[in-house]
């Protein structure tokens, strides 16, 4: 990380204190989902008579579910509402023109708001979920493995984001794809659900997608569940996901150099 | 006020502001060449119409406005209908997984579940189309000095603000909440009786208790100034009513039920639909959804004596 970086994420955690209400409002709201599928998948456990169901018992289900809003919180990128807002204000010029590379702009200052609002808003959840509801989050060696995981995961968010983005140079408005994306992460990521629940026909195909390596693949490796998810070894998994990186990031940069390529500006 | 001839005051019709809520200029007569104006009609031009289809006008100007502003980019407003749409039926999509593994949520079969999540949907979705826009315009324009216009225009403040505080995105949200119903209520064998006729009566209950909750937000972003807070509250607190209320503790269930009645939202409506209701059921529903009802008024009223404008 560069001091050009450096600076961008530091801008980051600045514009994250404009928004500090927001994080306050996670601080509230966040707590609120977990105690709701608490309740759920309790009577849900106990109407089922069983223990163990989908290789989840109900103290490591609300972990994963804990798990996944702080992935949630950490991986979120807002940066195609920020590249269709310098698209319509008309300051996607005049950003080009700063030190850096506008791709790295923008993540940097994307990585210092996640910061501030993932430390503020983690603390209330992981600690209703520790003393509340049973939740398990055991240190293991697994856990580095899991860490280079998310740091792929975080990535991945973005570089979507990016995509969708882009199509502002010439949508000018992406609101509506921005919604689209939400949705469709949120579901096959396994935001909503483990991927364990989903038909064995759908395992092979989660594979080949990006969405699972942005939630529950690095749950998996923390939890160590991923043989019962169809990965033999967490390498493989990682070295998956670090293809959907490079992958996304050349579609991106090409992208990228279309979309520049065609945009004009007034200027002053 | 302006007389012609003598003879009563003229009347100011609201017809005559235009789709971009443009007054006639100063001074300009706004009676055309030739028309006389209306007998009897004492009404001036600065006080607030109370007919009803003033309002219906302003509010289908209103919806000119917007339409016109959402196709502007077609591709981004369907886009993002089929999102709202998407989004909606992720529920019933988890629901489908939950069933195919588990025993599913005790006392409600697939398809009962699937009416349960429709209602919500339905009722969410009619409270967004209706009236979400309501706290969006008010928190919006107290923060930034301009509620003066709305006081300004001929109409009462909030029944204006009631007129034209929809959303278009809460229509797909309604369709699929009420395909979900019909598939359920096909599934069910649920046919016409007074159970239907309880339904729609607590349907309609539900989107007055939202209404209440938006117009409690609005009369509070007079007093707190960051009131986008509570509207993100509310929201939270919705999930609550995203599930039966057998699956809470005791006293969740009497608390979602008498002292924040988010029970009408889903549950009530659901067991009303699946033949479970009574005179006492629809009063201890019918009551709390009251108060809050009878609070937002005097809320919003409150508000409106605090209000001081900045000027300008």
């Amino acid at each position: 990380m560069s001091r050009a970086h450096a600076a961008h994420a530091a801008m980051g955690i600045k514009l994250g204190l404009q928004y500090k209400f927001h994080i306050i409002i996670n601080f509230l709201a966040l707590p609120v989902s977990l105690t709701v599928f608490y309740f759920l998948w309790q009577s849900i456990y106990g109407y089922t008579g069983e223990a163990v169901i989908a290789g989840y018992a109900l103290p490591e289900l609300v972990s994963y579910y804990v798990l996944s809003m702080l992935l949630g919180l950490v991986v979120w990128s807002d940066v195609d509402a920020w590249m269709e807002e310098d698209v319509r204000q008309g300051e996607a010029i005049a950003k080009m023109l700063l030190p850096g590379t506008y791709m790295a702009r923008h993540f940097w200052t994307e990585m210092g708001i996640r910061l501030l609002g993932t430390a503020v808003s983690a603390l209330p959840i992981v600690l209703l979920a520790l003393l509340a509801f049973g939740a398990r989050f055991p240190l293991h060696s697994g856990a580095i493995l899991a860490l280079l995981s998310l740091g792929m995961a975080i990535l991945l968010y973005f570089l979507l984001s990016y995509l969708i983005g882009l199509t502002a140079f010439w949508l000018k408005k992406v609101q509506g794809l921005r919604r689209v994306k939400r949705a469709v992460i949120l579901f096959f990521s396994g935001g909503m659900i483990p991927l364990a629940f989903f038909p064995a026909w759908w395992q092979p195909v989660s594979k080949l997608l990006p969405f699972e390596y942005i939630r529950a693949v690095p749950i998996a490796i923390y939890q160590r569940t991923l043989e019962a998810q169809g990965w033999p070894s967490a390498w493989l998994a990682l070295a998956a996901q670090a293809a959907w990186v490079v992958a996304l990031y050349l579609a991106a940069k090409a992208l990228e150099r279309r979309a520049f390529r065609q945009l004009e500006g007034a200027g002053t | 006020m302006t007389t012609v001839n003598n003879q009563a005051p003229i009347s100011f019709s609201p017809a005559l502001i235009n789709a971009k809520g443009r007054h006639p200029p100063d001074g300009a007569s706004p009676l055309s060449a030739g028309q006389r104006p209306r007998r009897g009609s004492t009404q001036g031009w600065w006080e607030p119409s109370s007919s009803i289809l003033s309002y219906v006008r302003a509010s289908k100007a209103r919806l000119r406005m917007e339409l016109a502003s959402e196709l502007a980019y077609r591709g981004n407003f369907f886009l993002k209908l089929v999102a709202v749409a998407l989004l909606d039926l992720l529920s019933p999509l988890v629901a489908l997984l939950i069933y195919e593994t588990t025993s599913g949520i005790p006392g409600w079969s697939f398809a009962e579940f699937i009416l349960f999540t429709g209602t919500f949907t339905l009722i969410a979705g009619l409270g967004r189309a209706l009236f979400v826009g309501i706290p969006f315009e008010v928190i919006d324009s107290v923060r930034d000095g301009t509620f003066d216009k709305i006081l300004l225009l001929p109409y009462k403040p909030l029944k204006y603000l009631s007129f034209t505080g929809f959303d278009l995105n809460g229509i797909p949200e309604m369709l699929v909440g009420l395909c979900l119903v019909a598939w359920s209520a096909g599934q069910l064998s649920i046919g016409l009786g007074p159970h239907v006729a309880a339904y729609a009566l607590f349907v309609a209950l539900g989107v007055a208790f939202q209404y209440a909750v938006y117009i409690i937000i609005s009369a509070l972003a007079f007093l707190v100034v960051r009131s986008w807070a509570l509207f993100e509250i509310w929201e939270s607190m919705q999930k609550f009513a995203r599930y039966p209320l057998n699956v809470y503790g005791h006293g969740l269930q009497i608390a979602l039920t008498f002292f924040v009645p988010i029970a009408i939202s889903a549950h009530v409506p659901a067991k009303a639909l699946l033949g479970a209701f009574s005179l006492a059921g629809l009063l201890s529903v019918a009551l709390p959804v009251a108060a809050f009802v009878v609070l937002a008024a005097f809320l919003w009223e409150q508000a409106m004596r605090k209000y001081s404008s900045a000027g300008g």
